[in-house]
């Protein structure tokens, strides 16, 4: 099991896409920060021109108002602009999750696109060790993407704003903890696909058009028939992607219980029937 | 443990309706170079995948180093395949191609995997991506990586096709001298009949999913005895000449005639048929070959 992991992380780190993607992200986050930065100035000007600006400082110095930023996470704090804020409203655009699963279908097929599997898949002890060790790659790669964004968040709040602060670490380290889990269930379930269909175009259609919430809208359809049926039931609560989209900055482990729960059975569904898949079907 | 490191007993594989493989029983001896001959979509790459532990049988059973069923895990570590096309990662260098799978196998040694490549004459690619090797070098970079985990038993798929003459004269050595130097057993599989009949010691003659022989490289030589083919002008006299000799004959042509025993007495027989007043116009000692010997096998046109 080791061994295949060995070969799996250097597989990993010799991969175009693991940088590529990578990049991609990094790019649109400086795009996403940069937006930030004109919205803030602008919001600056528009406030001094209003010559409002002491009902800024109140707002500003004013403890319940600030409470109020901090505990509703779909309310920005315009006074500062903190690291942690900006590259949580950054993660949960979809766009690291987007590169995840780019690299998460590329990376669990390329053995199956190139033959390699033909080398070791018969000479492995157990099959399962070669998906195991696929996922832990994509899941460490998960944590390496939120990590390392984050890294450049702090440089790019340096080099847009000429600050680093963080609003609350506490808060940013829980964020990042439930971005992975929801993230790493994302990509099993990209995972998972790719191991069915054997076909990197099926695996990247499906995890892009997820991520791009467009099954939220099919979700949506079907809310709607139940509905006319009398059947009160949100499909979307159940769908992944709707999950993702509802773990904001300042969400708790018990406060996205529901989402956990969730992702934690995509994951768990997922990684059974990939195990299965693969060893019931013949590698090649 | 069983003489043979591969056994298979009535090994069958179906997909949907169709039989690829039907209850192939083979027996490949430990050091043999086994040829595996078949026509395209006769069984081989599906029984070979089989015996690598690529794809699971329908029904039957393989013993491979004397193991089966739950033991097979465990041995199938000593077999290197190249099963189709090499199994490379297009986009890396052979050596990390190499390194990949020595990591896989846990046995991964940056001097050893050198060895590798100066083996099968890799050691000059440097940096070049494998993608852009050439079709033989690519085939002795699969070659190599077969070869990675020092295997006693290689599978090879079709490992000269598509080489040019240079290519297949290299990848033929290197496994004539893996099986006399390594004493390495080799399953390969070819569809150059004549190349193969130049290294291995036994054959397996498959047949629409059948294996329809198996015999070893003396027998085969034992059954594709040489005879005599003859050219004469009176068909009629010459039989009655060789009949009353007692020596087997066909006629195959209004002139030819083929003389299966006593073929070691060419010019006494020309003398009695010149001296009886036929005339010989051509006289010649022939033995089958491994292609003559497939066909009249397997009744079709060569596309082993």
């Amino acid at each position: 099991m080791l061994d295949i992991l060995r070969m799996d992380l250097f597989r990993m780190r010799k991969m175009r896409a693991f940088f590529v993607t990578l990049i991609v992200a990094s790019l649109l986050m400086a795009i996403s920060t940069f937006t930030e930065k004109l919205m803030r100035d602008a919001y600056k000007k528009l406030i001094e021109e209003d010559g409002d600006t002491a009902a800024v400082q109140e707002l500003e110095e004013d403890e319940d108002a600030e409470a109020l930023l901090n505990e509703d996470p779909e309310v920005e704090d315009m006074s500062k602009p903190y690291v942690d804020q900006i590259y949580a409203s950054y993660i949960s655009g979809m766009f690291p999750a987007l590169m995840i699963v780019i690299f998460t279908v590329l990376f669990v097929n390329a053995d199956h696109v190139s033959g390699f599997i033909k080398s070791i898949g018969g000479q492995v002890r157990h099959r399962w060790h070669i998906v195991v060790s696929k996922i832990i790659c994509i899941l460490l790669y998960t944590l390496i993407m939120l990590l390392f964004l984050l890294c450049l968040q702090t440089v790019l709040n340096l080099v847009f704003f000429g600050e680093v602060s963080f609003n609350d670490t506490g808060k940013l380290i829980t964020y990042i903890m439930l971005g992975f889990l929801m993230n790493g269930a994302f990509a099993m379930m990209a995972a998972a696909i790719t191991i069915f269909t054997r076909s990197n175009l099926i695996g990247l259609l499906v995890s892009i058009l997820d991520a791009l919430g467009m099954f939220n809208l099919i979700a949506m359809l079907v809310n709607l028939l139940l509905g006319k049926a009398d059947i009160k039931f949100d499909l979307n609560k159940y769908m992944l992607s709707y999950c993702i989209n509802q773990v904001h900055y300042g969400s708790t482990f018990s406060s996205a219980s529901h989402e956990l729960i969730v992702a934690g059975c995509f994951f768990a569904v997922c990684m059974a029937g990939s195990l299965f898949i693969f060893k019931k079907k013949d590698i090649a | 443990m069983s003489e043979y490191l591969i056994e298979t007993k009535d090994l069958t594989k179906v997909f949907g309706k169709f039989k690829a493989v039907n209850n192939v029983s083979m027996h490949v001896e430990k050091g043999a170079i086994y040829g595996f001959i078949g026509k395209n979509g006769a069984g081989k790459t599906t029984f070979m995948k089989m015996i690598c532990g690529l794809s699971t049988q329908t029904s039957g059973s393989i013993t491979l180093f004397g193991k089966s069923g739950a033991g097979l895990a465990e041995v199938r570590r000593k077999i290197g395949c190249l099963i189709e096309s090499p199994g490379i990662y297009p986009k890396l260098n052979a050596f990390d191609n190499l390194k990949m799978k020595g990591l896989a196998m846990g046995c991964y040694d940056k001097k050893k995997a050198e060895e590798m490549l100066e083996l099968v004459g890799l050691s000059h690619t440097g940096k070049k991506k494998s993608g852009e090797f050439s079709l033989g070098m690519k085939q002795r970079l699969g070659i190599a990586m077969a070869l990675t985990g020092d295997p006693e038993m290689m599978v090879l798929d079709e490992p000269i096709n598509g080489l040019d003459p240079q290519g297949i004269v290299e990848v033929r050595d290197t496994i004539s001298r893996l099986a006399t130097e390594r004493g390495i057993t080799i399953l390969i599989s070819s569809h150059i009949l004549g190349e193969l009949s130049r290294i291995a010691t036994h054959y397996g003659i498959i047949n629409q999913g059948q294996l329809i022989k198996e015999l070893s490289s003396d027998a085969l030589q034992a059954e594709c005895t040489a005879r005599l083919e003859l050219r004469v002008d009176n068909v009629q006299i010459a039989t009655e000449r060789l009949a009353a000799a007692n020596i087997a004959h066909t006629v195959v042509g209004p002139e030819h005639i083929h003389i299966t025993s006593n073929v070691e007495y060419s010019g006494e027989i020309n003398r009695d048929l010149v001296n009886h007043g036929v005339l010989v116009k051509e006289l010649a000692v022939r033995g089958q070959d491994l292609e003559e010997y497939y066909l009249k096998l397997t009744g079709g046109v060569s596309n082993a």
